[in-house]
């Protein structure tokens, strides 16, 4: 069973279209969205909330058409962190758990405390005197605090220090434990999604390049160097992408089809997401 | 939809004690027209509540969460209605408490100075939502005043016109008729503003 299923879906701006997206968040599982900004992830997210219309495709979360009328019901089991707090500048943490509770039928306020405990919030500070850090940890609290089945949280994690974000991708651990629990998490910090992610779709220009595993692309893709000699007899086959300089070349490649006797780089999710956004296809 | 109110609730209550404070000075200061004062006042106060949310970003949000187009919009409804009812309510309390201390009678004609006044704040909400809803507060700010200026106007060059038309119209045989079909007008006029607006918003978030 999946948490989200997005079919063939396309939404189309002035100056940009998303085009074509098919992917899939198995429940019990975190897939990453990663891509530059304004490729797309916060349309997608957007789309997947029904909070914009789409052009095409359909949206399923949590097993129901999001354009249905059911849908209002299921996001009751859907905790949403977007990349700033929007909450209004004179609510605090109190007055936001009386707000709440009266919004999600589930809201557990006991819940709720412990991670304004946890994550050092102060309960009756003004939203508007918050750092950005503290923002995004409040709403990561609410998100938390309403039996949420599905988590999704887009760039969640970015402009926090490194310190606070360990905090945050320790929550999100505690959070997947639970085997119907999902998370569909949107961000640039590639770093970020690799400590957490099980999946990885890389949105580019409007366009899914991949929605991959995160072991298999590890497993499946290597960066290699080589001379300018050797690239040109490679087999065609194994180059995914390419980065040449006038010393060698440097390309990301099918672990399986390259000859054997050359040496592989240490590949990381970063590297692999580079070479497919900046990388060269042609030899 | 008691959350979007409550929180609308805290986002103004510094504004709404300082509309108690106005009620209270107009009380002692003013006569009829303050309950005509404090029921527009109190007809902003969803465009208020709006343009927090705006600055906010709150709706972004409040469409992730388990909130329809319709209860957002129906709720920013309900706030301004709640408003207008607490204006009236304060200045008929203001207004009794201050003939209780000068020992003089309520003044009867209010009463019809509070119907005409809550329909126009009832008119005021009506015609001000759906713009706000479609074009955010700031623009839809510059129509509105751009419309309230042309009913001024109107007003000033065929007021008296006007009111000697009604007169000859309404006789007051006529007049319990009249209110009921003013106050059917108004509720049928806010209805539809409601569906008017829930279709604006709609279109503008799912575009």
């Amino acid at each position: 069973m999946n948490a989200i299923e997005v079919k063939n879906v396309s939404k189309h701006y002035a100056g940009f279209s998303l085009q074509d997206v098919t992917l899939c968040l198995p429940r019990g599982t975190v897939l990453g969205l990663v891509g530059e900004n304004g490729a797309g992830k916060s349309t997608l997210i957007k789309l997947i909330m029904n909070a914009t219309g789409r052009d095409g495709g359909s949206i399923r979360v949590l097993g129901v058409d999001n354009e249905s009328m059911e849908f209002d019901a299921v996001k009751e089991d859907i905790g949403v962190v977007l990349d700033e707090a929007y909450y209004p500048e004179s609510l605090t943490a109190a007055k936001l758990n009386t707000v709440m509770k009266y919004t999600y039928k589930n809201w557990d306020e006991e819940c709720y405390r412990r991670y304004l405990h946890l994550l050092n919030l102060p309960d009756n500070k003004a939203f508007k005197d918050f750092s950005r850090g503290m923002k995004m940890k409040l709403a990561i609290s609410v998100a938390l605090s309403h039996k949420a089945k599905l988590l999704v949280l887009d760039e969640a994690t970015s402009g926090l220090d490194p310190m606070i974000r360990d905090e945050i991708l320790d929550v999100f651990h505690d959070f997947i434990r639970e085997d119907d629990h999902s998370i569909l998490l949107s961000s640039h910090i590639v770093s970020d999604l690799e400590k957490v992610c099980d999946y990885i779709a890389f949105l580019h220009n409007g366009k899914l390049q991949f929605c991959e595993e995160k072991d298999v692309l590890l497993e499946q893709y290597a960066v290699i160097k080589l001379s300018h000699e050797d690239f040109e007899a490679m087999d065609e086959e194994a180059i995914i992408s390419v980065k040449k300089t006038e010393y060698g070349v440097e390309a990301l490649v099918k672990k399986s089809a390259i000859p054997t006797g050359f040496s592989v780089e240490h590949t990381t999710l970063e590297n692999i997401i580079l070479f497919f956004a900046k990388g060269e296809k042609n030899r | 939809m008691r959350g979007l109110l409550l929180k609308d609730w805290y986002t103004l209550i510094k504004q709404v004690k300082f509309f108690l404070l106005l009620i209270l000075v107009f009380s002692v200061i003013g006569g009829g027209n303050m309950v005509a004062f404090a029921v527009v006042y109190a007809a902003m106060v969803p465009v208020t509540a709006l343009a927090y949310d705006e600055h906010a970003k709150w709706n972004s949000l409040a469409m992730m969460m388990p909130y329809s187009v319709e209860k957002i919009v129906f709720s920013k409804y309900i706030l301004g209605y709640i408003a207008i009812a607490a204006a009236v309510l304060l200045a008929i309390a203001a207004r009794w408490i201050m003939s209780m201390i000068n020992h003089v009678p309520m003044d009867t004609g209010m009463w019809g100075m509070i119907f005409f006044s809550i329909c126009a704040g009832m008119i005021l909400l009506a015609v001000n939502l759906p713009m706000m809803f479609r074009l955010g507060v700031e623009k839809a700010r510059i129509v509105f005043f751009v419309i309230l200026g042309l009913v001024v106007g109107i007003g000033m060059v065929a007021g008296k016109k006007i009111e000697m038309l009604l007169s000859s119209l309404i006789s007051p045989v006529q007049l319990m008729p009249t209110l009921l079909a003013v106050s059917a007008a108004v509720l049928l006029l806010s209805a539809g503003s409601v569906y008017v607006a829930i279709k604006l918003y709609r279109r503008r978030v799912l575009a």
